[in-house]
């Protein structure tokens, strides 16, 4: 099972989303990270076919894409960032109605093991109309799930879910991508850090870095620093360096910076997390 | 600016900046353009019986404020509502309620910018006389000719027009698709009552414009009786006797005819003010359209969420363990059944009666009338469910839940299917009695429009994304055609000339045409 893109460009008028992107994807959660307008969601919608790239070529083991969609449409799976849903159907028959749609067949048992899955049970009867929002991103990921997606594409999919939900979805993912790849768009940083076996970091509609979490985290290993400062102090430090987190503290904020050498003789090296390796790759 | 209005201004410009973004306005001014060539070039407009005015300035200026007032009040509507529920769509509304904006302001705002809309669509109707008249030749050339019947009749016109559509969207149930259809009615009654001798309420200006052509008319021919009911078009202007008009004398008398049009805009006004509560229409309304929010015409969330979300005691660990399915195509039998759902839900609770009271009349009413009368009512009523064909995906946002690994043809058949099975619905029994009956005629003439009406809506739908165009065009044909006898536009054949002249066979390869134009358009998505 591989996923290939291969000298990717999209662009809108004299924008350009997305230029020169290469990734080779297998199973595993490949996490997708980037600032705003990074070129993630385009990126997302070319691999899920809702966008053509205006160059470069996509595969699906092996099968161009452009020429064949139905090839990987029939094998994958995608929650958008922002979507909708039928208000006066329930959730039960809004995902009877999108399986049908989709060719899938014998999706009885299905559909209760994924309202299960999304602690949807009790409301499986219920119109959607009526819904909240962290409910009806629960019936998104549902329907991401339905017809057993080989390729599941999931754009910022734990927006409006508590954090409970959170957790819950982000060990769901874990377990599905053991045997099929998940590409997973997000910002934030600790979904990815605990579920990603790849990370892709997109800037500017180019990729940056496509690594284990592990290599980028080796990358800052020894670029990681934290003091603390007075508060008149703060100012001068948040101008010149990259500062990943700063913490009130009863002598004055203890700021935590990326910096290739030691800011000051006060500061102490620091164990690098994956939000470290992130300000730092897109603020290079 | 400071002080009270500038809000409404803010609101006004942003309101206007969305739409001039949008292709509508590129389309307007074409269509206006085409209208006016049509109307001061290409025919000629007949006073009374007998005769038509020489081409001045004056004279092409009032026959295109008369009937370009028309067109604009009858399809103005439909043109500019929507403002406010764009705002609820968009969410914008969440932001704006709790802002210091009054309510006052915001719907002064929100009428100014379909004044604005309006009065462009009026500008380029002046703009375009003005041409004509280069075209045309009308010698000496009075500004004031020009200008003054689309200053003194069209804008307070449209003024009105810009306020019903306000006060329509702060009233939950006229929101949708049943406000387009009771405005229509209601603006067509206007117009008509407009007519009389003395009618309070001349809306269009047409008393005001024939009485002034009467008066020219008598002068230059002493022979003239003075009844002038309205007006017709002829292409063949021969056998006209031809008279000088200088335009409207906008005497005192005059003006005051304005006046009453000025009062409606304000009184709707009032109304919109009255009705309007801040995006929190939830229950001010439910008598009525209690699920209105479920065709999506209104807010979606205007039903709070359950108490009883369960999200609150999910246990994070997870085990995945799914049931298998199988992916060798599956059956169309569940989209139909979720598009029949979708067509016949969510409607208040009037449209059930209407739609019980449609079956009765269809299958008790004397078939005559069923023909002529009861059954094209009873197909305005699936209008809804007909013009959400193919616009659902856009205005539910699930457009890339629905098309991302769907099969687009198996999507569309069973979404005409249920469109089909809806005029079935409400309409049946008449079939069964023309069978009967040997109506063999109306037999045809109902399945055409029951197969061709759904189809053509798809059509418009998956090619414009709207609602609108296809309520517009099925108000206006049913007018023209089934209600006033115009053949091509009958389409039901609801008289027996419309039928033996084929014209069912002709929306029958519609049908075809449209179901071919509809797929072409839902392979592109």
């Amino acid at each position: 099972m591989q996923f290939e893109l291969d000298g990717i460009e999209k662009r809108y008028g004299d924008e350009h989303a997305l230029r020169d992107v290469d990734l080779v994807l297998e199973p595993g959660v490949v996490g997708l990270l980037g600032p705003n307008g990074a070129g993630k969601s385009t990126l997302m919608r070319i691999v899920t076919t809702v966008l053509q790239p205006t160059d470069g070529r996509v595969r699906w083991n092996g099968t161009d894409v452009r020429e064949e969609p139905r090839a990987i449409r029939d094998s994958v799976g995608y929650l958008p960032q922002s979507f909708g849903v039928y208000p006066s159907l329930t959730a039960r028959e809004f995902l009877r109605y999108l399986a049908a749609i989709r060719g899938v067949s014998n999706v009885g048992e299905r559909i209760d093991d994924l309202l299960a899955l999304v602690n949807l049970e009790a409301a499986a009867d219920r119109r959607l109309g009526g819904f909240s929002g962290g409910m009806r991103q629960r019936v998104g990921i549902a329907q991401a799930l339905l017809a057993d997606p080989d390729l599941l594409v999931v754009d910022e999919p734990t927006v409006g879910l508590d954090p409970t939900e959170r957790v819950r979805f982000r060990n769901v993912l874990a377990e599905l991508a053991e045997d099929r790849i998940v590409v997973l768009s997000t910002h934030i940083v600790s979904d990815v850090e605990v579920t990603a076996s790849d990370i892709v970091l997109l800037h500017d509609g180019r990729v940056l870095a496509h690594e284990s979490p592990a290599a980028l985290l080796d990358g800052v290993a020894g670029s990681v620093w934290e003091w603390t400062v007075g508060d008149d102090d703060l100012a001068a430090v948040k101008r010149e360096y990259t500062i990943s987190g700063t913490a009130r503290r009863s002598d004055g904020v203890a700021v935590r910076v990326v910096s290739a050498s030691r800011p000051t003789p006060a500061a102490e090296p620091a164990e690098p997390t994956l939000e470290d390796a992130y300000l730092d790759a897109i603020g290079r | 600016m400071t002080g009270p209005l500038r809000p409404v201004l803010a609101v006004a410009l942003a309101d206007l900046r969305e739409r001039s973004r949008s292709t509508t306005f590129l389309v307007v001014p074409l269509l206006v353009a085409y209208f006016v060539k049509i109307v001061t070039v290409d025919s000629t407009l007949v006073v009374g019986t007998d005769y038509t005015g020489r081409p001045t300035i004056a004279w092409l200026a009032g026959m295109t404020t008369v009937i370009g007032t028309t067109v604009l009040v009858l399809f103005g509507f439909s043109l500019v509502k929507g403002s406010i529920g764009r705002d609820l769509e968009t969410g914008v509304s969440e932001l704006i309620a709790p802002s210091s904006l009054s309510n006052g302001q915001y719907l002064l705002g929100k009428w100014l910018s379909n004044v604005a809309v309006l009065a462009f669509g009026t500008l380029v109707l002046l703009a375009s006389t003005g041409v004509a008249a280069l075209f045309v030749g009308v010698g000496a050339f009075d500004p004031w000719a020009l200008v003054s019947p689309f200053l003194l009749i069209t804008l307070p016109a449209v003024a009105a027009v810009a306020a019903v559509a306000v006060c329509f969207e702060t009233i939950g149930p006229l929101r949708g698709t049943a406000g387009t259809v009771i405005y229509f009615l209601l603006a067509l009654t206007a117009i008509v009552a407009g007519i009389a001798p003395d009618a309070p309420l001349d809306l269009v200006g047409l008393a005001v414009v024939r009485d002034s052509m009467a008066q020219s008319i008598a002068a230059q021919y002493p022979a003239f009786d003075g009844s002038v009911f309205g007006f017709t078009y002829t292409d063949d202007p021969g056998g006209l006797a031809e008279f000088t008009w200088a335009g409207i004398a906008w005497t005192g008398a005059r003006l005051v005819t304005r006046l009453p049009v000025l009062a409606a805009a304000c009184g709707f006004l009032g109304v919109a003010w009255l009705a309007f509560d801040r995006f929190d229409d939830a229950t001010r309304w439910s008598f009525l359209s209690r699920s209105e929010s479920d065709r999506g015409t209104a807010d979606d969330e205007v039903e709070p969420p359950t108490a009883d979300d369960p999200s609150t005691t999910a246990d994070p660990s997870v085990d995945v363990d799914l049931a298998p399915v199988s992916r060798d195509g599956g059956s169309t039998g569940p989209v139909l059944l979720a598009e029949l759902r979708m067509a016949v839900r969510g409607y208040p609770r009037w449209w059930y009666a209407a739609a019980a009271l449609a079956v009765l009349a269809t299958a008790v009413a004397p078939i005559g009338v069923v023909r002529t009368l009861v059954v094209p009512l009873a197909l305005l009523l699936p209008l809804s469910a007909w013009s959400a064909l193919g616009t659902r995906e856009r205005r539910h946002r699930t457009t890339e839940l629905v098309f991302v690994g769907s099969r687009p043809t198996r999507l569309l058949g069973a979404t005409y299917a249920s469109g089909v099975a809806i005029g079935l619905l409400v309409s049946v029994p008449a079939a069964v009695r023309f069978a009967l009956s040997g109506m063999d005629g109306a037999l045809v003439g109902w399945l055409a429009a029951v197969l061709s009406l759904p189809a053509i809506a798809l059509a418009l739908g998956v090619w414009t994304g709207r609602s609108k165009s296809f309520e517009i065009a099925y108000l206006t044909a049913w007018y023209l055609g089934p209600v006033n006898g115009l053949g091509a536009l009958d389409y039901v054949a609801a008289r027996p000339s419309t039928a033996s002249a084929g014209i069912p066979v002709v929306y029958l390869a519609l049908t075809v045409v449209a179901l071919g134009v509809a797929l072409v358009g839902r392979r592109r998505q």
